[in-house]
């Protein structure tokens, strides 16, 4: 898809961006009813612990609270994951009321969403599609009553996923830069916040396909030639290229640290960490897949309507149909376009395959990690998750609105095929 | 007419036409809607904690309850949790006075369980179980001494010297919720008796913590009716009264009692007497 800048109104678009945007951020912002919760709750009494125990506050006594923790995981359940000691003790040493801290939940969150939505941007360049993605958040995105890593859990997923999808934003410009130098630079850079990303939670080692995917996807809108040739063996060589090379050697690097040297020296690897596969995993996989589907996590009693739910919905219906007719419009306008034209989507088909696989990576990965956890055995199943679950929630958003695209351009095509004929 | 507004005349009849679209919008504002009050019941149903949270903020940082506590004594509590806001920090930076450690009382006493009264166990011994537990603190949490070790000279560290607590008093403290909206705490020094774990009763404080504008019921400890002592509006407008034992009391069911200067520390239980 070219750009519908060009054609339409840029103003169209940018206030259906700030409509569905305004109903993202309103619904994140229902973090701010919560209290401290989960693990947040005893992290949040770390500035005043460090001052009982070291006298004051200071970012060295911050930092040596974060390395000592840091340095107990990584001896004793062979852990790395040193920033989010870090990140999580300075944060609620600085962030010590309530409100402060659930600002920077929102804010935190927010950041994620949109960086998934200007992602999805550069892969589609298709501001449609975009603004679904953005629509899609807002559904799929959903607060659970177990493990829920929206409200609590020290801000943990949401910095992961930032740092991931601004590693993907790189994977997507160094793929994208014909100068090595530049493409070089930029994918190391990519592999340096990759590398953050995984010592945030270890889950991002999982999701290096992400940036797999975001690299050939730029690789090949390039180069129209190895988009109509596009081959396994020329991705792979594409992969195997000095661009994507510090990518590469940011994933081994963690892996083999981790893997090859913390874990078998590792003095006490609690259950929770140990790895296996058993037929229970199939459960606990395909129970998780779904977990990203919009009400899934709706128990008893969510139907009951507070007077608020109800103002803001009022306000959520106002938006959503003046945003939608906004984006339709522009939709019909750029089908009509391409029809006229009998523009072939060419970029549509060499995107949508490696967009699929990126999404399915966001989704699947969770579940693939809990059911090789024996611990969630018997624990895992449609009521319960764990926090990867915000991942598997902005993969779903993506595959909605990859759907959505697909039904909403499709409806269109017969009115202006209509016209066309009379 | 314009060409371009005849073309928007004829797209937009075009998108109404389309049902089709006009059902994704409504199953997307339907879905929505219900998927934000959800989100608002979840976040809402976590603030089960607050009035705890508040209450131990309001008592440690305006009541007078600690006015006789002094840096590196030691508090020894039932309720306390390093899990959440009842921690030797937070007490802290509240009320500016540095305890050696607040204490759960499992952690002096890890048997006290099986250590009841009615089993003629004997709990003995306050003051050294205590200051020898001071020096495998780490950090609140009982976690094997790694690095800290060559931290002595931290606030553990420093209570860790022989000699350092010989002067520190040992306090017998709790908090805890008496009714949904009554937050209790008590305060009560233990006597000088290695041989027993006994607190001074006569000393003993109680500040109450109510949402209520008034207090409904009074305290009793040990089934010794408190009188009051004081009250005050706090800064978030809860009821703050403190309350301490009286030379000759009344018991819950109207009875004169005359308080015992040594109560076993298992012995104190929180009830409720009528305000007359």
């Amino acid at each position: 898809m070219s750009s519908i800048i060009t054609h339409f109104k840029f103003h169209k678009l940018l206030s259906v961006y700030i409509g569905l945007g305004t109903i993202w951020i309103i619904n994140v912002s229902t973090i701010f009813r919560s209290s401290w919760a989960g693990d947040d709750w005893p992290i949040s009494q770390t500035p005043y612990w460090i001052q009982w125990r070291y006298g004051a506050l200071t970012n060295w006594n911050i930092w040596t609270e974060a390395m000592f923790w840091n340095d107990q995981w990584m001896k004793g359940a062979g852990r790395f994951y040193p920033l989010t000691w870090i990140e999580s003790r300075f944060a609620f040493s600085y962030l010590r009321e309530l409100w402060q801290y659930k600002t920077y939940q929102v804010a935190m969150l927010i950041i994620a969403g949109l960086l998934l939505v200007l992602v999805c941007y550069l892969f589609s360049k298709s501001h449609f599609f975009s603004i679904l993605v953005l629509a899609s958040l807002s559904l799929t995105v959903q607060f659970r009553r177990d493990f829920d890593p929206h409200l609590a859990f020290a801000v943990m997923l949401p910095s992961l996923l930032i740092k991931i999808f601004l590693a993907v934003i790189l994977a997507y410009f160094a793929g994208a830069e014909r100068r090595k130098t530049i493409g070089t630079v930029l994918s190391f850079l990519a592999g340096v916040i990759f590398f953050a990303a995984m010592a945030t939670y270890e889950f991002g080692f999982l999701l290096f396909p992400m940036l797999v995917f975001s690299f050939l996807i730029a690789e090949m809108s390039n180069d129209s030639k190895l988009a109509n040739s596009s081959t396994i063996k020329i991705h792979l060589s594409r992969l195997l290229s000095i661009k994507f090379l510090p990518i590469l050697i940011s994933w081994i690097g963690y892996g083999l640290y981790v893997f090859a040297y913390l874990r078998p020296n590792a003095v006490a690897i609690s259950g929770s960490y140990v790895l296996g596969l058993s037929m229970s995993s199939f459960k606990v996989f395909f129970s998780q897949l779904i977990m990203g589907l919009p009400l899934v996590s709706l128990r008893q009693g969510d139907l009951s309507f507070t007077t608020l739910s109800l103002v803001i919905g009022a306000v959520f219906i106002l938006i959503a149909n003046l945003s939608f007719k906004h984006l339709f419009l522009v939709a019909q306008q750029k089908v009509a376009r391409d029809e006229i034209l009998s523009k072939e989507a060419n970029r549509d088909k060499f995107y949508s395959y490696f967009l699929l696989l990126f999404s399915l990576t966001m989704v699947l990965s969770p579940g693939l990690m809990m059911s090789m956890q024996p611990t969630w055995w018997n624990r895992a199943d449609f009521s319960h998750t764990y926090l990867g679950v915000m991942i598997t929630e902005f993969g779903t958003a993506v595959l909605m609105a990859y759907l959505l695209n697909r039904v909403v351009v499709n409806n269109l095509k017969p009115v202006i095929l209509k016209r066309k004929n009379q | 007419m314009s060409r371009y507004s005849q073309s928007n005349k004829l797209t937009l009849r075009g998108f109404k036409s389309n049902i089709v679209n006009r059902r994704i919008i409504t199953l997307f504002v339907v879905i929505l809607i219900v998927n934000f009050n959800h989100n608002l019941r979840v976040s809402t149903e976590n603030t089960a904690r607050n009035f705890q949270y508040k209450s131990w903020q309001i008592l440690t940082k305006e009541a007078t309850l600690f006015r006789d506590v002094k840096t590196s004594d030691i508090f020894i509590s039932n309720n306390q949790n390093d899990a959440f806001e009842t921690n030797v920090g937070s007490f802290y930076s509240n009320t500016g006075i540095r305890l050696a450690y607040l204490f759960n009382t499992s952690s002096v006493f890890p048997n006290i369980v099986d250590c009841q009264l009615s089993t003629n166990c004997k709990l003995g011994g306050v003051r050294q179980k205590s200051i020898s537990t001071i020096p495998n603190l780490t950090r609140g949490t009982f976690v094997p001494k790694r690095n800290d070790s060559k931290r002595i000279d931290d606030w553990v560290g420093k209570n860790s010297k022989p000699g350092a607590l010989a002067n520190s008093t040992i306090w017998a403290f709790d908090m805890f919720l008496l009714t949904p909206t009554t937050y209790f705490s008590y305060l009560a020094p233990f006597l000088d008796d290695e041989t027993q774990a006994k607190i001074d009763f006569t000393k003993l404080k109680v500040a109450t913590i109510t949402s209520n504008p008034k207090n409904d019921f009074g305290p009793a400890i040990a089934n010794v009716c408190l009188v009051q002592e004081g009250k005050e509006i706090s800064q978030s407008g809860w009821l703050m009264t403190h309350w301490k034992v009286p030379n000759l009391a009344l018991n819950p069911s109207g009875a004169l009692v005359r308080p015992i200067l040594g109560l076993d520390f298992r012995e104190i239980q929180a009830g409720t007497c009528v305000i007359k």
